[in-house]
């Protein structure tokens, strides 16, 4: 198990600022943000290549805060995997292996085997490609017998073509090795999917801090931030309270007005709001039907719109939809949209549940 | 043929060839951690340090040689040393040291570029496989290095048997003593044997062809300098 607290580092002009966070063994924190969000500094920090100006590190019940790198048995697996030039693969992980301790060979075998590099054992490392690094790399670093094992963008070199096979089939043999070893594994990507299929635990990270941490449903669902709601892609308007009665909020969001249910963290004097709206909760709709009497009793937001743009991203559609001043961005299947018939420039009937509406107060 | 044999040829290149080898191999093991700090660490008057190495190659090795021979008799501490340490004025320690000076400037040089030539992150991800920073050095950095740095003490090597000016101040033009084979090519010139340079000249050219060849063979299978 991590434990890092109150962990403050400076690299330069960039801070990184009272961090905390606790990984159990056999669990997996990812790790989220934009680029120079210090993801890598924050990994750097804990394998003790990063000086840190306050805070702890604990490790498997010992404080290795100010232990030096080769002393805190945590596994780092850099963005560019540096192996080492000019070697094979088997000694690349032979290098590691002779630190280990604890590690048996068949241990070492067994890794080898799951990584599936058995047949690269006698190749220069030049000679491989960047899924086969990717996995060296790992090998390498489990082959020392980490407490805990840190992954920079594993999948960041990966060619684009290949990147999806790889990501699937690596999130499982990943997974098998962590439950099979044990180890407390930090993983960093701005990929959703790696994500979703990885970890146990998420953390977002922007401008050197940690926004909002949790499992993938809590962050996912209830996005604590703006910058959280913008990263995962949902609407994100900021908006104002016209009426707020405890039972139901209306927010007037650049001239479309949504009718949210009562939310306790809005007090009625707080009139300025974060508007979040995910694009899976948004229906989108053809007909006048939403006018019926019984949609209205279930105090529906039915806005008109027309649709802007239609785009296709993997299996799923988004569509971009105009209404007042605002763009708001739904998602769909394929079957749906043909059903349907929506396409760019045609009116469209936009149907958001008051419940699917989350509110924070502006900042 | 018979100068090739005679035995101030032979002298010349024998002394050539230690005196060399010893200020090559001396520089090495001064200048490799030197120019090793200067790569990898950052650290207040790092610039000067650097602007001071850098000194002598603007200097003529004449004045270096010069420098050294005041230092050894006019100091104190350079009297101290040259009488009761080891004698190095008019003496072949003086020829080891004088190349010696004139190298370290040159060597400190090209060693920083084969270590800015290898990450340092190498080192890092070795150390957070359970090696001391030492030890990243020696089985990381210094193997990956070792063809660039042979070419190095190759080149070293080469420019020390063709040194004169320092030599010629500190350790003198002396017959059988102090005579490398710079020096016996201008005490040849001087007493003006012809064909003696000639023979001195083409050892010197055939030394260093040889060095170029084999310098060029390592780097073309190793790292680049």
């Amino acid at each position: 198990m991590i434990i890092v607290s109150n962990l403050n580092a400076k690299r330069g002009t960039f801070l990184l600022k009272d961090i905390n966070f606790k990984v159990q063994s056999g669990s997996t924190l990812v790790i989220m943000g934009p680029n120079g969000c210090g993801k890598t500094t924050l990994l750097e920090c804990i394998a003790g290549l990063q000086k840190i100006n306050s805070g702890s590190i604990v490790i498997d019940g010992i404080d290795v805060t100010h232990l030096p790198p080769e002393k805190r048995r945590v596994g780092y697996v850099p963005t560019d995997y540096m192996l080492f030039p000019n070697t094979s693969v088997q000694k690349n992980i032979w290098f590691a292996f002779k630190r280990s301790k604890g590690l048996s060979l068949n241990d070492l075998q067994r890794i080898i085997r799951l990584l599936q590099i058995e047949d690269l054992m006698d190749k220069k490392v030049e000679h491989l490609s960047s899924g086969q690094k990717q996995r060296v790399a790992i090998a390498r670093a489990l082959a020392m017998r980490p407490h805990v094992l840190l992954l920079d963008e594993p999948c960041s070199a990966l060619d684009p073509l290949m990147r999806e096979v790889l990501k699937r089939e690596f999130s499982n043999i990943l997974k098998e090795i962590f439950h099979e070893f044990n180890i407390s594994t930090i993983y960093t990507t701005h990929d959703l999917l790696e994500v979703t299929t990885i970890g146990n635990k998420i953390a977002l990270m922007n401008n050197g801090r940690i926004e909002q941490i949790g499992s993938p449903k809590e962050i996912f669902e209830n996005p604590q931030s703006k910058f959280v709601a913008e990263f995962l892609g949902y609407n994100v308007f900021n908006g104002r309270v016209i009426y707020n009665n405890n039972t139901s909020i209306l927010i007037d969001i650049g001239g479309a007005v949504l009718n949210a249910q009562y939310r306790e963290n809005i007090p009625e004097d707080v009139k300025d709001v974060v508007v979040i709206i995910r694009p899976q909760d948004i229906t989108l709709l053809l007909t006048n039907d939403v006018f019926k009497p019984e949609w209205r009793e279930r105090h529906c937001n039915i806005l008109n719109g027309i649709v802007r743009r239609v785009y296709m991203e993997k299996s799923i559609v988004k569509v971009e939809v105009e209404v007042n001043n605002i763009t708001l961005r739904a998602e769909t299947n394929l079957e749906y949209l043909e059903k349907l018939s929506i396409k760019p420039r045609c009116e469209v009937f936009i149907h958001i549940s008051p419940s699917k509406i989350k509110i924070l107060p502006r900042r | 043929m018979l100068a090739f044999l005679s035995d101030e040829v032979r002298f010349a290149t024998f002394l050539s060839i230690v005196t060399a080898t010893c200020s090559t191999i001396a520089s090495l093991i001064i200048c490799l951690p030197i120019a090793y700090a200067l790569s990898r660490y950052n650290f207040r008057g790092k610039s000067v340090i650097e602007g001071f190495l850098d000194t002598p190659m603007a200097v003529p090795p004449i004045a270096l040689g010069i420098m050294l021979l005041i230092f050894f008799v006019r100091n104190p501490l350079g009297i101290f040393i040259n009488e009761k340490v080891i004698k190095f004025v008019f003496e072949v320690p003086g020829i080891i040291l004088a190349q010696f000076t004139v190298l370290s400037p040159l060597a400190i040089k090209m060693l920083k570029e084969v270590f800015n030539s290898i990450s340092p992150r190498y080192e890092m991800i070795a150390r957070t496989l359970g090696y001391t920073e030492l030890e990243s050095f020696l089985y990381i950095t210094l193997p990956a290095t070792k063809n660039s740095i042979l070419g190095v003490a190759l080149l070293l090597w080469a420019r020390a048997i063709g040194e004169f000016g320092a030599t010629m101040m500190l350790a003198g033009a002396m017959r059988l003593k102090t005579e490398t084979i710079p020096i016996a090519i201008y005490l040849s010139l001087a007493a003006g044997d012809l064909v003696g340079v000639a023979t001195l000249s083409l050892i010197l050219l055939l030394i260093s062809c040889g060095v170029q060849v084999i310098v060029r063979k390592l780097l073309q299978s190793g790292f680049a300098l």
